[in-house]
């Protein structure tokens, strides 16, 4: 009878080493197995990206850079807008003023951009309902 | 309330002069009557705001202008670079030019979405849209709990969950306890809205970091798939950025 029972590998410290060996060996050929198939797709890729030519149609002169050269002008154009819209538009400036830092912003680039006032008063408005 | 608010509002705005000359002088003209094509009607650019720059994104103006160089060809090696589904899953859905503006101008811009090009940096370093952050597909492929993804994940508003104790999982696992957008190690309950882009539609990368995201339990309904791309992006005569980082 105990001629038939299959081999069982017990508790001794040779036969833990050999079950973790196999078992970092199945687990290094499951990765291998992994990046093997995804390395021809990532060449392909890379190959590809090389027929790409670095393009950008933002040509720069609508970005904040651009329309405001240094920083200094920035804060002198931006804060002659504010001044104009408190003087003569002092209800959309109530509301302006409330609005987060990056929609004043936005609000100010689409002033520079040429947007006109009912625009701006339109955006204002909006940001504020819909913050 | 919120009515009565809109039409406080309205009133008091209304009740403001017009526009006086200083702003009429300030203005400037975009284009005769007619000639500007905005990007949809009535909307003739945005902004979004790109590594710290507020970037205009519209159309080219140029009627004449043709799409030249890689995005202007129409077949590719496939496998692998295969035409693909409208969503790479049901649980998904593929968004468009107009669904992106849109999300560009509420999501994006409140900080409640991440719009991802989810292209390999090679890919991502030529040119990319604006707004748009890159994490690689591959990035997607790592077990959810490598440190990138961490820290990915937690960028995108989800959190780890704490240990829950045994009566706890187990009625979550028999659904008496509603676990919304949790998996037994994240919540997604506050995670950000995506939309997760790569260069067209045949390009499989963004199929890829969805089927990544939704491995990790990311919820379905909180990506959208622009199929489009860089190519149907740049056939529209969109604006495109190069990363300077």
């Amino acid at each position: 009878m105990s001629s038939l029972t299959p081999y069982r590998c017990g508790r001794t410290p040779v036969c833990r080493s050999a079950r973790l060996l196999v078992g970092v060996v199945a687990l290094w050929s499951c990765f291998s197995v992994a990046s093997a198939a995804d390395d021809p797709y990532l060449e392909l890729l890379n190959e590809e990206a090389t027929k790409v030519e670095p393009e950008a149609t933002d040509t720069g002169k609508d970005s904040d850079e651009r329309v405001l050269p240094d920083s200094g002008s920035k804060l002198t154009s931006r804060e002659r807008f504010e001044a104009l819209l408190e003087q003569q538009h002092a209800g959309t400036y109530s509301f302006y003023r409330k609005l987060p830092e990056r929609s004043r912003e936005e609000v100010f680039l689409d002033y520079s951009n040429g947007a006109s006032m009912e625009a701006l008063r339109e955006k204002i408005v909006d940001r504020y309902l819909h913050p | 309330m919120r009515r009565l608010r809109a039409l406080c509002v309205f009133v008091i705005v209304a009740a403001v002069p017009p526009l006086g000359g200083v702003f009429a002088e300030d203005q400037v003209k975009i284009g005769k009557e007619g000639e500007f094509i905005p990007l949809v009607a009535g909307k003739p650019y945005l902004h979004v705001i790109h590594e710290g720059r507020s970037i205009k994104v519209q159309r080219v103006q140029d009627p004449d202008y043709e799409l030249k160089g890689y995005f202007a060809k129409t077949a590719r090696k496939c496998p692998p670079f295969c035409i693909q589904s409208a969503t790479p899953d049901p649980s998904v859905n593929g968004i468009g030019e107009v669904e992106l503006f849109e999300f560009m101008e509420t999501k994006l811009r409140d900080g409640s979405g991440v719009l991802i090009d989810a292209r390999t940096n090679s890919w991502f370093r030529k040119g990319t849209i604006p707004g748009s952050v890159n994490y690689p597909f591959t990035l997607f492929d790592k077990e959810a709990d490598s440190p990138e993804v961490i820290d990915i994940l937690e960028t995108l508003g989800a959190r780890e969950r704490e240990e829950i104790g045994a009566v706890e999982k187990l009625l979550e696992d028999w659904g008496w306890v509603d676990i919304g957008h949790k998996t037994d190690d994240w919540d997604f309950t506050d995670a950000k809205d995506l939309v997760v882009w790569c260069n067209g539609p045949a390009c499989g990368q963004s199929p890829r970091a969805i089927r990544g995201l939704l491995r990790m339990g990311y919820p379905g309904e909180k990506i959208k798939y622009y199929r489009g791309g860089m190519q149907m992006w740049q056939l529209w005569g969109l604006t495109t950025v190069v990363p300077r980082s």
